[in-house]
């Protein structure tokens, strides 16, 4: 049993070991669609009222909370950028 | 208060200053040293083309009006960038690889390179821009009169009027000079980027610099601000409305589908990692634009007198407050808008006009012709300067018609709306494997009449085509028809009405037309060449080689230039291995690379069709050659498949002919042992005969002979038995059928009944035997008898063949971890090489010898023997007598089959 084991286990590691990039990029992806999807939820859905209030400084609130989340998407936006590309070897840049 | 002379002086200095930049820039492009001008911060700063003097002075307004509504336009966008690595990375690689030109290019290249549907999009965006110029040369005419002191007692609308033109003359002559300065295949325009790009930061510090000093100058700080907030800005219900959702969705539409974003934002890209910058760079612009929009309002609506215009208030805050330096800066930062934008718009129509409308109809006025036979360059770069001076010209007079209804105030949004048409084709394109040129066609045309409908023609008010009546009770009077309730749909705000209507109808109409049409084989193409940019390197489709390298030569002088064809042709000839001044052959790369630079100067579609028209006197479209290479395809799947199939075949052929070989070999090993052994027993068999017979005849015979006679017969017969006993015992040990009876056995008992039974041949040769102590005290398990049957074949064997004098055999041995090993060894001249490979084959006679009554079987039955018992028999060589050894298990109950040999530790 021991010997069939082993060569399947090796197996398995050294597919993920190639395996390891691909995958590094699809968590990318998948990380750079968050940001946009954040977004529309911050600014696109009910989600946005819940700050308003009926109190004069109702506005105040909201554009503070817009304003706000908007600087966080801004920054995470930066810090996403450079994430991607340290990891994306564009093609281009082998021309 | 500034003279209106002063002003224009100051603007012809700014707008001098910029020719300057522009000059700069396309000189350092020529040399190739771009440095600033090509940097992520120029890209990133030309995309604020985005932000015109519709949202320089119309989002303070918006604000004065709508509170927050304004911050909608910012959003929008914002999303689009943040989120450029699924959609914006796309279209900008798909735009470098396929050299897309415009919008309308990018949609008729995924679909088969359509030029209808190039058309109607060129349509669409003409449609859909020229208001939005309008919108730009009345923002500068509206602030040009808040200085009209100096107008020089002239009427206002004539003077406005008069403003209005030589704006669009000026900006005209300008996106002239620079936008159509050359056919460069990749259609970049540095000179006008880098202007755009100054434009743009004269904008943001014109309304920060306002901004601040309404906040920290008119006001003591935000708190006070704040504190002057008026009931109109406030808002008392919910902010997230439907108008809200549709505002956002809009203007993130917009900022991918107005051709005057495609072009900075795809067309002007020059690198896909500017593209990584401006995502949070322009979204960060686009934050500083909006940051002081409600402070400026709402100082203005505290200090300037009811009723002024709050589209105005960036100007007419610092003009009562007597900052003239501040106001000339708030001016330029609204005129930069309004140019930046009418530039760029007007360079990006005429892109789309010209290759996509002018160029196919005069290929088709010319078809008979040949297309190299006129200079497409020089007609390409004057219908171009034509195409701009028409749409500044049509946005004049749509300015002039609509002057005063106020109509145009509201056109901006209607715009954006306009050309979101494209974006359900467009989204599909990239994404969707499916989608048809048919429903994209179909989606647009219908998205496009809903639109112009719902939204564009009432915005007229009644002045064109639909009259107020038509628009308020319904064409014909049918209630289902009225624009602003279609079908009953009655939606309280008219945009968001619209929106639904054309953009639903047009998604539905493009999926359903897509999924009941099929794509052609080029759509096919382009759709995995579009869908899966990021996959692959990039194939090309194939054209007709027949082609002449000349024709192509020429038609490239044409379209592209003397230097850069020759570069071309150049670099093609040296990687074809041919001597500079060669012309290349037309190999379908070459030719798929040259459609791609001339598709960077007319388009995909028309570089298509003039590259094609070449080869069309041997009447090959690419569709058909697409078509033969699809059955091509088909054939050599099918004839793959037979050869897998015959391969196969040969396969299974080449078992059964192995497996004849070896049925061959058993039945022939099966005939050689028949005739051994009829052999054997015919030898016995004739013997007994021979004596029976002298028996049965002979009368006269003496006792003594009878007995004689009898005993030979029953000598012989007793042989025979013992041969077939030993045929028998054979067939049966190698068939796994014996029965062993094991037990544990010393080993000294199975030799003492070895010894007893060669006792007679022992005594007679005076041989002798030499058991080591250590085996005859080894116990193993095993069957004694069979054991005892082996050792009297080998030790008879050893003394028959012996030829010394005193034979001697010697045993020794071996322990090892799951076997022991029991050495032979006689003292005579061993076996030689011929034999030794025969010796354990059934009735071997060794050649040099007769067995003395053996049939040969000795050796073979012990071998199978030992093999039964879980061990091995070997004959390892001669030293010098021959060595035989014998391996056996300590133990054979684990082995459960007996037929099963295991492996002796050597």
């Amino acid at each position: 049993m021991s010997e069939l084991e082993d060569p399947s286990e090796i197996n398995l590691t050294s597919s993920n070991r190639s395996e390891d990039k691909p995958l590094l990029a699809q968590k990318r992806n998948d990380l750079a669609a968050l940001l946009p999807i954040c977004g529309v939820l911050f600014f696109a859905t009910p989600l946005i009222s819940t700050i308003t209030s009926d109190s004069p400084s109702g506005i105040g609130g909201t554009t503070f909370y817009i304003f706000s989340i908007w600087a966080a998407l801004i920054l995470a936006a930066y810090a996403l950028a450079r994430f991607l590309r340290e990891d994306d070897k564009s093609p281009n840049e082998a021309d | 208060m500034l003279s209106f002379n002063l002003l224009l002086t100051v603007c012809l200095i700014y707008v001098a200053g910029l020719f300057g930049v522009a000059f700069l820039a396309e000189k350092n492009a020529k040399r190739k040293k771009l440095g600033f001008f090509s940097s992520p911060v120029t890209y990133t700063l030309s995309i604020s083309v985005y932000c015109t003097a519709w949202t320089y002075y119309g989002a303070v307004g918006s604000a004065a009006r709508n509170g927050l509504e304004f911050i909608t336009i910012y959003l929008g966008p914002t999303l689009v960038f943040i989120g450029w690595w699924w959609l914006l990375r796309k279209l900008v690689r798909i735009g470098n690889t396929q050299r897309i030109t415009s919008i309308a290019d990018l949609i008729s290249a995924r679909y088969g390179k359509s030029t209808t549907l190039a058309v109607i999009i060129t349509i669409l965006s003409v449609i859909g821009s020229t208001p939005y110029i309008a919108l730009q040369l009345q923002s500068l005419t509206l602030s040009f009169s808040v200085f009209s002191d100096g107008f020089g007692g002239q009427d206002p609308a004539t003077a406005s009027s008069l403003t209005a033109l030589w704006a669009a003359v000026g900006l005209a002559a300008f996106t002239i000079i620079f936008g159509t300065r050359n056919l460069d295949s990749n259609e970049r325009h540095h000179g006008v980027v880098s202007a755009i790009a100054v434009e743009a930061i004269v904008k943001i510090l014109a309304l920060i610099a306002v901004g601040i000093f309404v906040v920290w100058g008119v006001a003591d700080g935000p708190s006070d601000i704040m504190s002057r907030i008026q009931p109109e800005i406030m808002q008392s219900q919910d902010i997230f409305t439907p108008r809200w959702v549709t505002l956002i969705f809009l203007s993130a539409t917009a900022v991918i589908c107005l051709p005057r974003m495609f072009q900075v934002i795809v067309v002007e890209n020059s690198d896909e990692k500017h593209l990584s910058m401006a995502s949070w760079a322009f979204p960060l612009y686009l934050f500083l634009m909006s940051l002081f929009v409600l402070p400026i309002a709402i100082a203005g609506l505290d200090i300037l007198p009811a009723g002024a215009n709050p589209d105005l208030f960036v100007l007419t805050i610092p003009l009562t407050q007597n900052q003239d330096a501040l106001a000339m800066l708030a001016f330029l930062g609204g005129f930069s808008s309004a140019t930046s934008m009418v530039i760029v718009a007007a360079i990006a129509l005429s892109t789309m006009v010209s290759n996509h409308i002018v160029l196919p109809l005069w290929l088709w006025l010319t078809l008979s012709r040949s297309p190299t036979s006129e200079d497409v360059r020089t007609l390409l770069l004057r219908s171009r300067r034509i195409s701009i001076a028409v749409i500044l010209g049509l946005g004049f007079l749509y300015y002039q018609f609509t002057s005063g209804t106020g109509g145009l105030a509201s056109i901006g949004l209607i715009a954006f709306l306009g050309v979101a048409q494209v974006l359900p084709a467009l989204i599909g394109g990239l994404f969707w494997q499916s989608s048809t040129r048919k429903g994209a066609i179909w989606g647009i045309t219908a998205g496009f009449i809903l639109w112009a409908y719902t939204s564009f023609l009432p915005s007229f008010e009644g002045n064109f085509i639909l009259s107020q009546s038509a628009i308020s009770n319904g064409i014909f009077g049918l209630e289902f028809l009225i624009p602003n309730a279609l079908f009953g749909v009655t939606i309280d705000d008219p945009l968001v009405h619209a929106t639904v209507w054309s953009l639903g109808i047009n998604t539905i109409t493009f999926i359903v037309m897509s999924m009941i049409s099929l794509p052609r084989p080029i759509e096919k193409v382009q759709a995995s060449q579009f869908i899966h940019i990021f996959d692959q390197p990039s194939t090309s489709t194939t054209l007709s080689r027949q082609t002449t390298s000349e024709e192509l030569h020429i038609l490239s002088q044409r379209i592209l230039g003397h230097e850069i064809t020759q570069k071309l042709f150049n670099k093609a000839a040296r990687t074809q291995g041919k001597l500079s001044g060669q012309l290349p052959d037309p190999t379908n790369d070459f030719v798929t690379d040259l459609e791609r630079e001339f598709a960077g100067s007319v388009g995909a579609a028309t570089a298509h069709a003039m590259i094609g028209q070449i080869a069309s006197g041997e009447a090959i479209s690419v569709e058909d050659l697409i078509k033969v290479a699809d059955e091509t395809a088909q054939i050599m799947e099918y004839s793959a498949r037979l050869e897998t199939q015959s391969k196969e075949i040969e396969q299974t052929a080449e078992q059964l002919r192995q497996a004849n070989a070896k049925l061959r070999e058993l039945s022939e090993q099966k005939d050689a042992f028949l005739s051994q052994v009829s052999h054997e027993l015919r030898t016995p068999m004739t013997s007994i005969r021979a004596f029976a017979e002298i028996l049965r005849d002979e009368d006269h015979m003496g006792k003594d002979q009878i007995s004689h006679f009898s005993s030979i017969i029953h000598d012989e017969s007793i042989r025979l038995t013992y041969l077939l006993d030993e045929i028998l015992d054979l067939s049966f040990l190698e068939h796994g059928k014996v029965q062993l009876k094991l037990s544990f056995t010393k080993f000294d008992k199975i030799l003492k009944r070895a010894m007893n039974a060669t006792q007679t041949l022992r005594e007679q040769s005076g041989a002798e035997i030499e058991i080591p102590y250590n085996l005859k005290n080894l116990v193993i398990e095993t069957d004694a008898d069979r054991l005892s049957q082996v050792l009297i074949n080998l030790i008879s064997n050893a003394i028959k063949h012996s030829d010394a004098d005193k034979p001697i055999i010697r045993f020794s041995l071996e322990h090892f971890e799951h076997t022991v090993q029991i050495e032979m060894m006689d003292n005579g001249k061993g076996i030689s090489a011929e034999n030794a490979e025969i010796i354990f084959q059934k009735f071997a006679k060794l050649s040099s010898e007769q067995g003395a009554g053996s049939a040969g079987l000795g050796l073979p039955i012990s071998r199978e023997i030992i093999r039964n018992l879980g061990g091995k028999l070997l004959y390892v060589g001669n030293n010098p007598g021959a060595v035989f050894n014998i391996i056996l298990p300590h133990s054979i109950s684990p082995l459960l089959d007996p037929a099963e040999t295991i492996e002796p530790a050597d």
